[in-house]
């Protein structure tokens, strides 16, 4: 009770210096945690190396960052388990632009002249194997949604097997350990979840999406990919996947807006879900998060 | 202080720029036109300038209070410019790069930076980095034996090869483009490793641009004297004049058309490689 009147009375001296160090953990989210290769921001970390003896205000200087990402960043912070926050990963706030995309991608060899020709076929083209790490757990996503959000890992594994990829394997040469990649990798980064079947003797496992997944990609890019794989727009629409269809629709929009959404089955009865939202974005193909408010308010240029 | 904000247009460029770590000029303009377009923003080809200008200034104005900075600085063999957003921290830069790079690859890092600066003209042969970097392990095995400490394990040639080109690839190191084999440090490692480089280098090591008075490494130096010119500083210094500005002695024009050549020529070459992978 007395820490609540104190910190009261210092209010304007707090507000400062929670600024201040909201300013610091955001510069060590943007330098440290995205330099690492999963991208997780611990509470714990920004505790420990930033916040340091103000980690009793954590919540305040985390609002803090909340905004210094969104407002000078364009990033938004996502909690990755589920409101316990504990663990945070952000996403850009824009939707990925492949014509961008491809301008920004430097594809020419920038390594030693005479080693050109060697390295088509070489392991150390680290570029290649992170792009294939994407691949495999876009491929993996997509087996669990075209399942219908969950799969048996025997069923799992069998259609790996049919990309010359088997769980067997402990020294593949991007994947390394494949079946430590799947079971426990993407596990630990948010991407996937493996549990065991309830009740079953010997046990059976089953994939389905993590939470972190559900948050940074979309389904309907998902059945997108798919459609892509079986022939393209002409050959397969998403549409035509009826179930996987209506469930893509269904889950973006409770991503995109999972603060004006509460749970999951309220579909058009909540009144602040408009369905001229859902409409909107059935149309646009839109992945941008509010955007009306935003480009309004804060265009300088 | 809650009223720093950025527009869309700034926000998505440094998204670009943060993911990139640097880009060059030409890039840089590529991607400015067409973040300008992707917001339904006009411009004029000939405003380009002053806009960019202007739109990067907000930019540091804002992200200065998360001590970073866009900073531009230029490559010394092509001239280009580079923009790469760096900490304004007083710790040495190397510190973000221990993040990114295991403690060998960085010892490597560290033992190549050392022969560049130390060099003549601020590049090295290949094949003497490899003989240099093997020589540094079989030194530190033989003491790590006299010890009876833990022994490193030695890489191979083509382990080190494969190091030097993630650096590469990273835009820290870069193969001169027309000589081939012969390597030295990218723009963006001179903008970052500024500091690091006079922190750990002994002064007389070091040569500073006679006009900018940053460091140089691949230099154009008055036979006169001893003072040294950035070679893109020197372009634009003989635009006015032909004397050295320090010992007033004039350059001949062969000297000055060979400098201006090797420029416009490995710009060119740059500017080649970079069309031919985007087409």
């Amino acid at each position: 009770m007395s820490r609540m009147s104190q910190s009261q009375n210092n209010a304007e001296i707090d507000d400062s210096m929670i600024s201040k160090k909201a300013q610091e953990c955001v510069e060590y989210i943007l330098f440290c945690c995205l330099s690492e290769k999963k991208c997780i921001i611990r509470k714990t970390d920004l505790n420990k190396n930033v916040i340091k003896d103000l980690s009793r205000s954590f919540k305040s200087i985390f609002k803090y960052v909340k905004e210094y990402l969104e407002d000078v960043f364009g990033m938004e912070v996502i909690d990755l388990d589920n409101e316990k926050g504990e663990r945070f990963g952000i996403r850009s706030k824009f939707e990925f632009d492949s014509h961008l995309e491809k301008l920004t991608e430097n594809n020419f060899q920038r390594g030693l002249s005479d080693f050109h020709n060697d390295l088509a076929n070489n392991e150390s083209d680290q570029k290649f194997s992170s792009q294939l790490k994407y691949s495999m757990l876009m491929i993996a996503l997509s087996l669990i949604f075209m399942n219908e959000n969950e799969i048996d890992s025997q069923i799992f594994w069998e259609s790996l097997k049919r990309l010359d990829i088997n769980k067997e394997e402990k020294r593949h040469k991007y994947l390394g350990d494949v079946s430590k990649y799947f079971t426990s990798d993407l596990v630990k980064e948010g991407y996937l979840e493996y549990d065991q079947v309830a009740g079953t003797d010997p046990p059976s496992f089953k994939f389905k999406w993590g939470h972190r997944a559900k948050l940074e990609i979309s389904k309907k890019s998902v059945l997108n990919f798919v459609c892509e794989i079986y022939g393209g727009s002409e050959n397969c629409k998403p549409e035509e996947w009826i179930a996987q269809y209506a469930d893509a629709i269904k889950i973006d929009e409770f991503n995109k807006n999972p603060d004006q959404i509460e749970p999951i089955h309220i579909k058009n009865e909540s009144p602040r879900s408009s369905q001229k939202s859902v409409d909107q974005n059935f149309l646009n193909d839109s992945q941008e998060l509010r955007p009306s408010r935003r480009s309004s308010q804060r265009i300088r240029f | 202080m809650r009223d720093i904000c950025l527009s869309p247009a700034q926000q998505y460029f440094l998204q670009i720029i943060l993911n990139k770590g640097v880009l060059d000029q030409i890039n840089f303009k590529v991607l400015f036109c067409n973040v300008l377009k992707k917001f339904q923003i006009e411009y004029e080809e000939t405003q380009i300038k002053p806009m960019y200008v202007k739109f990067l200034r907000e930019i540091n104005e804002a992200i200065k209070h998360f001590n970073m900075e866009i900073k531009a600085g230029n490559c010394e063999i092509t001239g280009l410019s580079y923009y790469c957003i760096i900490r304004l921290c007083d710790s040495s830069s190397i510190g973000d790069l221990s993040q990114l790079y295991s403690a060998a690859e960085l010892k490597i890092f560290r033992k190549v930076l050392e022969l560049i600066v130390e060099s003549e003209n601020g590049s090295v042969d290949y094949n003497l980095i490899l003989n240099e970097i093997l020589s540094m392990f079989d030194e530190l095995s033989e003491e790590a034996q006299g010890s009876q400490s833990q022994i490193e394990k030695c890489p191979t040639n083509r382990d080190i090869r494969i190091i030097l080109e993630k650096f590469m690839q990273d835009n820290w190191l870069i193969e001169i483009i027309n000589a081939p084999n012969m390597i030295t440090l990218h723009g963006r490692a001179l903008i970052e490793l500024c500091q690091y480089i006079k922190q750990i280098f002994p002064p007389e090591d070091l040569s500073y641009c006679y006009l900018c008075k940053f460091i140089v490494l691949n230099n154009f130096s008055c036979s006169g004297c001893s003072m040294k010119l950035h070679r893109y500083c020197a372009k634009r210094f003989f635009k006015g004049g032909k004397d050295c500005p320090s010992c007033k002695q004039s350059f001949s024009k062969d000297q000055i058309d060979g400098l201006l050549e090797s420029l416009s020529s490995a710009k060119n070459a740059y500017a080649c490689s970079q069309f031919s992978s985007q087409s």
